[in-house]
């Protein structure tokens, strides 16, 4: 009888071992926070949009000249983010002057981004431009919740203002993550891998 | 009963280590950040998974080849702040499309660094002089920011890193059998053998 219970603690004791073992590899993977990338802004970003370069992108199987109901997803894509973040905001004022994030588009090419943020001179880690272009080769949606084929500009630009927010990207075995690389249903809105991100830069 | 003791050991040393690697991998990361000493300029950027499929359907060329050097440049436009640039030279062993004849192929990565300026570019490829590589070109877009060059199309998505017969992609550690991967596209592109 005691041997048997011997056994068994000894079973359980290993299983214990081996669920130590391999949560020791998995847990941080699995719970990894979003990255922070080593620059920020210290004071609010007016939000600038590039009317002229907007209406060149491709609109709801529509055609161009849309910038008016493309601004307004991506409005609401900025005002997920100014809800997150307490020490700074993101003045949605169509500014294009000051520290601020301008949004247009350009031609990035076939089988290439969707969209692409260029942070400028970071010498001093605090940034006072980024650029968001959309690529003018992709037709963009509205409401669509969907990656392929009907891409969401607003879950595009949730994914981008993260970056120009300073939030890299999320590459966790199960990163729940709007910075997860690839247009994937996390980029609906800021997940609970970014608030922790966005707490230790704007918090 | 000596054995349960040495096992008890093992797995209280073992639930350490676990909690000691939990708490590292979620410590705040801010003590990391540090000044730059080089204007640095990045780009990030947001991508769909391309499949196999569409990288072959949508490229004039699959290259084979071994890269033989790495030329930054930097370009200004008057849209975007100055930024560098990397030509990728490869001597070119295979076309698995045909379609390519020449001993060498250029091709335009975002990313490098020259003089002052040092730019990151986060979705794409990463190649080494002496790297045996294979991927997919695109034909050149006169008006996209990649003007007159190649680029790799579906940027890291469309290379591979080749070594002991295997395909191995920078992201997700997605490894495969080359005599595989260059059948599959052979396949696709319907190109006779």
């Amino acid at each position: 009888m005691k041997t048997l219970m011997t056994n068994n603690t000894e079973k359980t004791t290993s299983i214990i071992a081996a669920t130590a073992m391999i949560l020791s590899i998995g847990l941080p993977n699995i719970f990894a926070e979003t990255p922070i990338a080593d620059w920020y802004w210290d004071d609010d970003a007016n939000i600038c949009y590039l009317d002229t370069e907007l209406n060149t992108l491709n609109w709801s199987g529509a055609g161009t000249g849309y910038a008016t109901q493309i601004k307004a997803r991506i409005a609401n894509a900025v005002s997920t983010y100014n809800a997150y973040m307490n020490g700074v905001d993101l003045n949605n004022n169509d500014t294009c002057s000051g520290d601020r994030i301008e949004l247009g588009a350009q031609d990035l090419a076939e089988a290439t981004y969707l969209a692409q943020l260029t942070d400028w001179d970071e010498t001093s880690n605090i940034l006072s431009q980024a650029d968001i272009d959309f690529n003018t080769d992709f037709t963009f949606y509205g409401d669509t919740n969907q990656c392929y084929p009907y891409y969401d500009i607003e879950w595009v630009a949730n994914h981008e203002i993260g970056h120009a927010v300073g939030l890299d990207h999320n590459e966790g075995w199960f990163a729940n993550s709007v910075m997860v690389p690839n247009c994937a249903g996390s980029w609906s809105t800021i997940q609970s891998d970014d608030s922790d991100a966005l707490d230790t830069h704007y918090g | 009963m000596q054995n349960k003791y040495k096992i008890t050991s093992f797995a209280a040393i073992v639930m350490v280590f676990a909690m000691t690697s939990i708490v590292l991998a979620n410590m705040d990361v801010s003590t990391q950040i540090e000044t730059h000493e080089k204007h640095v300029t990045s780009f990030h950027g947001s991508m769909p998974v391309y499949s196999l499929d569409y990288l072959v359907n949508v490229s004039e060329y699959a290259i084979i080849g071994e890269v033989v050097k790495i030329t930054p440049t930097i370009v200004e436009t008057h849209t975007m702040p100055p930024a560098v640039y990397s030509d990728v030279l490869v001597k070119v062993e295979n076309d698995l499309n045909n379609n390519y004849h020449d001993k060498t192929i250029s091709v335009r990565i975002q990313g490098g660094e020259k003089d002052n300026i040092k730019t990151t570019a986060d979705l794409n490829p990463k190649f080494a002089v002496g790297e045996q590589v294979l991927f997919f070109v695109h034909e050149k877009d006169l008006d996209s920011i990649w003007g007159d060059n190649y680029y790799v199309s579906g940027l890291y998505q469309g290379k591979y890193s080749l070594t002991d017969g295997k395909a191995n992609r920078d992201i997700y550690d997605d490894t495969v059998e080359q005599t595989e991967l260059f059948s599959q596209i052979q396949q696709i592109r319907g190109v006779q053998k």
